[in-house]
């Protein structure tokens, strides 16, 4: 959106409702950049793709 | 909130986390022209509209923070989906004419960043199938960034 304040406006409206409707997105985790960054140094440096898994499911000839 | 006005909540990606993601990103690129066979030199892509679309996914996550409890946060999947979303709807890739008659090539682009989020914030394996239909779902239909999340959501789930 490029209206950031726009945007603010409507999530503060959309809070006041849902303190009447409870929290309704029962998935959570990430709080702050910082757990994110730690999410992200923990993902493989390797490249785990099998190519030739999706050209099987695709029908083109594998490598 | 400051002055009356409202505000979302403080959130960024790190730069370790930008250059993952840029660099990741590029591998992804390159690994999904040889799923379907294209050569890397038919393809460009623009670092302007990746960092857009990796800026555009902060706002998003942003706003997801500001909708949620602070003690609980965002899921992995919801970031995962919000940044498949901006990585699929900015123009990032393009290709040139010796491309165009790949029946594949209109995939590329979601499935480089389907892959990427899938490594970098779900961290689970997730069957090749299931990621060449949100790939399409992506390109060709329509997926937002929230049900993006829910299809990662439920990966990360099920692995407990």
């Amino acid at each position: 959106m490029d209206n950031p304040q726009l945007l603010a406006e409507s999530i503060e409206r959309m809070m006041k409702y849902r303190e009447t409707r409870g929290e309704v997105c029962l998935n959570h985790g990430i709080r702050t950049s910082e757990e994110l960054d730690a999410l992200v140094s923990k993902a493989p440096k390797d490249d785990d793709v099998d190519v030739n898994a999706y050209r099987r499911l695709l029908g083109i000839p594998t490598e | 909130m400051i002055d009356g006005e409202p505000a979302l909540p403080e959130f960024s990606f790190s730069n370790d986390v930008w250059s993952r993601i840029f660099s990741d990103y590029v591998s992804f690129l390159w690994k999904a022209c040889g799923v379907f066979g294209l050569s890397q030199k038919h393809i460009e892509y623009s670092d302007r509209e990746l960092a857009l679309a990796v800026k555009e996914a902060e706002i998003d996550i942003r706003a997801m923070l500001a909708r949620r409890s602070k003690s609980r946060g965002v899921s992995h999947g919801k970031i995962a989906g919000g940044l498949a979303f901006r990585l699929s709807r900015f123009k990032i890739v393009h290709f040139k004419e010796e491309a165009w008659d790949n029946s594949h090539f209109h995939l590329i682009q979601e499935l480089a960043a389907t892959l990427l989020v899938r490594k970098l914030f779900v961290q689970r394996h997730v069957p090749e199938a299931n990621i060449l239909e949100l790939s399409y779902q992506l390109s060709r239909r329509h997926a937002n960034q929230e049900t993006a999340g829910l299809f990662f959501d439920a990966f990360v789930a099920e692995a407990g």
